[in-house]
């Protein structure tokens, strides 16, 4: 038997450590494990890329420019960095990459921008815009802002040459767009990790798919990193459990997931791994 | 009753004479003759777009403005391309109180009624 962990931290355990563990109880009885981290983004996804030769991970941070972050990321290849994912899941710079693009001119650039599952698809332009968001999301509907910040990045992206920009490019308060013009590809951070460490091979591969999470619960701590280890698991046919510290999900709406399990470790993470294998193998 | 629509039918928004007449009124109150109905869709509610109407003296490049029984309708270049053909109305019943608008773009709404996808 052959099972896949994806993990990602639980507790005081870093996301290669809790895998570890959960594969250890697999192991232990003679079966064969691989071990996956995985990470949406933050403090997260650096540690799930920690390790993965030549990968780096900027975060753009709050502020007016994105400049810090061409810096940072033009310092990642200069220090050999083969890819950069530049992580676009908290807060952005209000330049929609400017200040990125501007640094980053006549360089050569494999760059990856993670973004939040939910704003894979994310408009640049228009009512669910960038302008439009930022315009009425602060309370006060301000539709004079939200028309002259769409003309504005309308104009930007056509000057850019991305006169129709795809989905995604909205993604990060409009810092995909720089991903877009310098043809990098956007991605959620499951996605990145998985064509970095080339997963594919590995699912196909696999008889069970095991997710570890810290927690599982409709505050949507773990739900990002379980949907995409299940839908995984889904396309190759092939079961899928859960395991985490905490399970605040009923079996029906884990069901809704493609999870056919979730267990809470609570604490004992090995433990609960060992009875959990004592079942599920074969 | 039945409301009749007089207003271009092929495109934009299309006011009711009942909502028209409200909306006369409302202009009337406030004493002014420079305002129009302003209806903009913006991000947001539970089911991701929302509907805002306001008394406006602003006029924005691009805006679709028609004309309804003497009142002006403008409709912003972002929001036009999800209200061609959406109708505004305005109910005084037991059941519904308001502006209201049926929406043909709208694939859902919210229970709420405030808000569409």
């Amino acid at each position: 038997m052959r099972v896949l962990v994806l993990a990602t931290s639980v507790a005081e355990l870093g996301p290669r450590a809790a895998g570890a563990e959960v594969a250890g109880a697999w192991a232990a009885l003679g079966h064969q494990v691989a071990v996956v981290p995985l990470g949406t983004g933050g403090p997260g996804l650096a540690a799930a890329v920690e390790g993965v030769p030549e990968v780096v991970v900027v975060a753009p941070g709050v502020g007016a420019s994105s400049e810090p972050a061409g810096l940072a990321v033009l310092e990642a290849f200069d220090t050999g960095a083969a890819t950069v994912l530049l992580d676009l899941t908290g807060e952005c710079p209000d330049d929609a990459g400017e200040g990125l693009l501007r640094v980053l001119e006549g360089r050569e650039v494999s760059l990856v921008g993670v973004v939040r599952p939910e704003e894979l698809d994310a408009p640049l332009l228009g009512v669910r815009g960038v302008a439009a968001r930022r315009a009425y999301g602060s309370g006060t509907p301000d539709i004079a802002a939200a028309l002259a910040g769409d003309a504005a990045l309308t104009a930007r992206a056509a000057a850019l040459g991305v006169p129709e920009p795809p989905p995604g490019a909205g993604a990060g308060n409009g810092m995909a767009l720089a991903v877009v013009v310098r043809a990098g590809t956007i991605r959620t951070g499951p996605q990145a990790i998985a064509e970095l460490v080339g997963l594919e091979g590995s699912l196909a591969a696999a008889d069970l798919v095991v997710v570890v999470t810290d927690a599982l619960d409709f505050g949507g701590a773990g739900v990002a990193e379980t949907q995409a280890a299940s839908s995984w698991a889904a396309e190759n046919l092939v079961p899928c459990l859960a395991i985490a510290d905490r399970v605040h999900i009923s079996s029906r709406e884990l069901r809704t997931f493609g999870v056919e399990s979730a267990y809470a470790a609570e604490g004992d993470l090995a433990g609960c791994a060992a009875r959990v294998a004592r079942t599920w193998n074969w | 009753m039945t409301d009749t629509i007089t207003g271009p039918t092929t495109a934009g928004v299309l006011l009711t004479d009942v909502a028209a007449a409200k909306v006369k009124s409302l202009i009337e109150s406030e004493g002014r003759d420079d305002l129009v109905l302003r209806i903009a869709v913006q991000p947001g509610g539970c089911s991701g777009l929302r509907y805002q109407l306001e008394l406006d003296d602003r006029s924005f490049d691009g805006d679709v403005v028609t004309e309804f029984g003497g009142v002006k309708v403008a409709v912003d270049k972002m929001s036009a391309p999800y209200l061609n053909g959406a109708q505004i109305d305005f109910a005084d019943t037991i059941s519904a109180q308001g502006f209201t608008i049926d929406n043909p773009n709208a694939g859902s709404s919210c229970a709420c009624g405030d808000s569409f996808h």
